[in-house]
């Protein structure tokens, strides 16, 4: 009796098992670590930044649609690789004076470029020259417009790709650590006011209409104008679980008729307003370009020239081995850092823009 | 559900908080496990389920009457079924693709019209694992080393154990259903243990292997016109490198998984690098696999007891079969030719110089000189049959073999590629470095306070959070 007492007693006092205080231990230190790390990261001048699609639009805007010469489209590789500003005084070193927006988004494909082109010439725009960053990935999706924030749950940093190594990165990194732990630990995110700040602007964004990082937009937009594309949920569904595949590993390049439809929408679309729409295949990293050849990459370009010459609309190459920048201009297999960008839009404003405004394409002279 | 997933911990953690509590009760512990197991593969394919609970039901019952029988034609004829049915599942998921396609080739070639139908059906995963270890089952029932379990629940566990299901280690009932069946005794220290080797395994999969993957190798395969030979030949040391740390740190995660619930799974890796021969580098390299070849197909083929000649021809059976078995592709069967052939020559040459398989310790520093030559030599060698098991086909290998003569630069352009080359050196000093190393760094984490535990933790949580971008599978999930 007096045993059985003692092994109760001794099961009522056990200590916590080792595991439980480790992972107690790791919750405060994540808590403790995020501090620094928000406030040095906040600090710190991110040199990959680009302005939100949205926040682009909002701009677009207050200028009453008036003034878009040249519009950038395309996915995060369009979006890393072309600067507006560079291109604005690139031009205007040749006498030539426009203005230019970069609509690209993370995560856009082709049908969300066309409802972007779509909704912007309804608005009142009337570029010259839409440049169309294309690549394999974005010709290969269906979905429209279906953007997964990490803002919501990372703070600040807004992609988890590989960087190049720099002191922004390492505080973007320290975001990746503490974040995914806490993901992990199913800790809530909203302590700091960062975050919430980040949630809120989220959430306005949302409220103009315009939101990359809600496909609620896409799909009554996908319902209203676009013939054949997914309707019910279970095929959006099946959007979602396919996009998510295809962010996770290299894809094979898929066929779709309607991508090809969408191109030809939005290309008789800029040119009923008077533009020109010059398609660009984006460059990528040479090593990320020969495993992509193991996974249709060729089948995809034969099938962007053909479209090309179907439409009548000028392709240009940039993933040659001639023509594609350095594998050092890249901050990642697919997006090219600010040096490479730079270097970049200089090359794509010299041998594509001005030309083509020279040759009858209107700007301010 | 894959390991580097992150709803892996989370799955982890409460399969673990869950037995823990239902240690004492016999039955809800082992339903516990059996749902862990089936929830953990339905994640893939919910319908192949039916596949695994097929093949679970039937050889608990052919075990059960091979036991029951004495009549010796009896037990054979049910061993025959078992065996043939699980390789028939096997060959119809894995195999029936390749040879229809062989076939329907050779009619062509032939002028003939007829072709096989060929089947759309994906191939489940770890079914080359499970029907190893249900053959293994049998057989060991057939040969009276064990007694067959009494229990289907037990047999089912065995089946679908969840840390080794997709990709081993293979394990045996012999060594599996008495730690099942022994009365689960918590041990701090093995749980803490069994943690480390999960951040280790995570460690080697998503900081080594995919790194030296996605930056070295992988563009060198798809396409080696496109490097120099000097390239070339770190892309086949970078993926001799990333398979290693692959699977290891695949194998590690599921021996510290099954140590945090109580049971051990049989190591499947010795620093196979270090071997000074082929011989001994499948003494160190998949293990599991090594040895089930061993007993269930070498020894019963008449292994090394009939003649040198029959020897050689066994080896070259066995080693063949095993290349087939990672899977249905040309590539494959050179791969384990190629392998039997080295284990011949080996045997060969030790018969013709008198020696026996032991390996003698270096003692001078010219044995040492000597083993580090044979070290280089075999790894170079392995390396060699690499090229085959990773290309697409043959053709590409020898793409891969033809560029390797074709200048000396690296090439290495983008930051990312120079720090993986860093971690091919880390890779390979670790590697080399002594077991003892190894086995005081894994005490040494154990012995820590909690907090320090929990630091080590949070960095390493951080590195592969950063790094987990490529999101690569585990590369032995395919077979």
């Amino acid at each position: 009796m007096e045993k059985e007492e003692q092994a109760a007693r001794a099961v009522a006092t056990q200590r916590l098992p080792r595991l439980a205080l480790v992972m107690i231990w790791a919750a405060a230190f994540v808590l403790v670590l995020e501090f620094p790390v928000a406030l040095i990261g906040s600090r710190i001048q991110n040199p990959y930044a680009r302005p939100e699609r949205a926040a682009v639009l909002r701009a677009w805007k207050e200028l009453g649609g008036r003034g878009c010469d040249v519009l950038f489209i395309g996915d995060s590789r369009a979006g890393a690789a072309f600067t507006p500003s560079v291109m604005e005084a690139e031009a205007k070193r040749a006498g030539v004076t426009l203005r230019a927006f970069n609509l690209s988004g993370p995560s856009s494909t082709v049908l969300s470029d066309a409802g972007i082109l779509d909704y912007v010439i309804d608005e009142g725009a009337r570029p010259s020259l839409v440049i169309w960053g294309l690549g394999k990935r974005q010709a290969s999706l269906l979905d429209l417009g279906l953007f997964q924030r990490n803002e919501a749950t990372f703070g600040l940093v807004s992609d988890l790709s590989l960087r190049a190594p720099d002191w922004y990165n390492v505080c973007t990194w320290g975001f990746y650590a503490t974040g995914g732990i806490r993901q992990i630990m199913q800790v809530p995110c909203q302590l700091l006011p960062q975050y919430r700040n980040e949630l809120a602007a989220a959430r306005r964004n949302r409220g103009i209409g315009w939101a990359d990082e809600s496909s609620n937009w896409g799909r009554e937009y996908n319902k209203t104008k676009m013939p054949n594309s997914p309707q019910t949920n279970k095929q959006w569904q099946e959007a979602v679980a396919h996009l998510s595949k295809e962010k996770n590993a290299v894809a094979p390049f898929t066929r779709e008729p309607l991508v090809a439809e969408a191109m030809q929408f939005a290309v008789e679309r800029v040119r009923s307003v008077g533009g020109q729409v010059v398609f660009v295949n984006m460059p990528l990293l040479s090593g990320r370009t020969a495993v992509e050849r193991e996974h249709g990459y060729d089948d995809y370009l034969t099938w962007l020239s053909r479209r090309a010459k179907a439409q009548e609309v000028r392709l240009v190459d940039l993933n040659t081995e001639k023509g594609r920048p350095a594998d050092s201009a890249f901050k990642d297999t697919d997006h090219l850092g600010p040096q490479g960008a730079e270097k970049l839009t200089r090359r794509v404003t010299r041998g594509i823009i001005l030309p083509h405004l020279r040759a009858g394409g209107s700007a301010r002279q | 559900m894959n390991f580097t997933d992150g709803r892996y911990p989370v799955f982890l953690l409460l399969i673990f908080t869950l037995y823990w509590l239902l240690r004492k009760n016999n039955l809800e512990r082992k339903l516990l496990l059996l749902a862990a197991g089936y929830t953990f593969y339905a994640q893939w394919n919910v319908k192949y389920l039916g596949l695994i609970i097929f093949s679970t039901v039937l050889d608990y019952f052919l075990a059960n009457a091979i036991a029951a029988k004495e009549d010796q034609r009896s037990r054979r004829l049910l061993l025959t079924s078992s065996v043939v049915v699980n390789i028939g599942v096997l060959a119809m998921f894995k195999y029936y693709g390749f040879f229809s396609e062989q076939l329907n080739e050779l009619l062509m070639s032939a002028g003939l019209r007829s072709s096989l139908p060929t089947l759309n059906i994906l191939l489940p995963v770890g079914i080359s694992f499970f029907t190893f270890e249900n053959i293994s089952y049998t057989l060991d029932v057939y040969r009276r080393k064990i007694p067959p379990t009494r229990s289907l629940l037990d047999y089912a566990i065995f089946v679908s154990f969840f840390p080794r299901m997709v990709a081993g280690p293979i394990i045996r009932a012999a060594h599996f259903l008495p730690q099942l069946n022994a009365a689960p005794q918590y041990d701090d220290k093995r749980v803490i243990n069994g943690f480390y080797l999960i951040l280790k395994g995570l460690a080697k999969k998503i900081v080594l292997a995919d790194m030296l993957g996605f930056w070295l190798a992988d563009a060198v395969f798809a396409d080696p016109s496109q490097y120099h030979g000097a390239r070339v030949l770190l892309g086949v040391y970078a993926y001799a490198f990333q398979i290693y740390n692959d699977f290891s740190g695949y194998t590690d995660i599921a021996i510290g998984s099954a140590r945090m619930l109580g049971f051990e799974l049989p190591e499947n890796f010795n620093r196979p690098y270090v071997a000074r021969n082929l011989q001994e580098f499948w003494h160190r390299w998949h293990i599991s696999l090594s040895t089930w070849l061993r007993d269930y197909l070498y020894i019963p083929l008449g292994g090394s007891r009939i003649s040198p000649v029959r020897t050689y021809v066994n080896l070259l059976i066995t080693m063949t079969l095993g290349g087939l078995w990672h899977g249905a592709n040309w590539t494959f069967v050179v791969w384990g030719v190629f392998h039997g052939g080295m284990l011949a020559i080996t045997r060969l040459v030790q018969r013709a110089m008198g020696q026996g398989e032991e390996l003698q310790p270096a003692v001078t520093l010219r044995e040492k000189a000597w083993v580090a030559a044979q070290i280089f030599f075999s790894f170079n060698l392995v390396c060699l049959g690499w090229i085959f098991f990773r290309a697409p086909d043959v053709p590409s290998a020898m793409r891969v073999f033809a560029q390797l003569g074709h200048g000396g630069s690296l090439g290495l352009g983008h930051p990312y590629s120079k720090l993986a080359v860093i971690l091919l050196l880390i890779s390979a000093v670790l590697h080399l470095a002594p077991l003892r190393w190894r086995e005081g760094a894994e005490e040494r984490f154990v012995k820590m306070p909690a907090h320090a535990q929990a630091a080590v933790f949070v960095v390493a949580v951080g590195a592969f959070t950063l790094l987990s971008g490529q999101g690569l599978p585990f590369l032995y999930f395919q077979f």
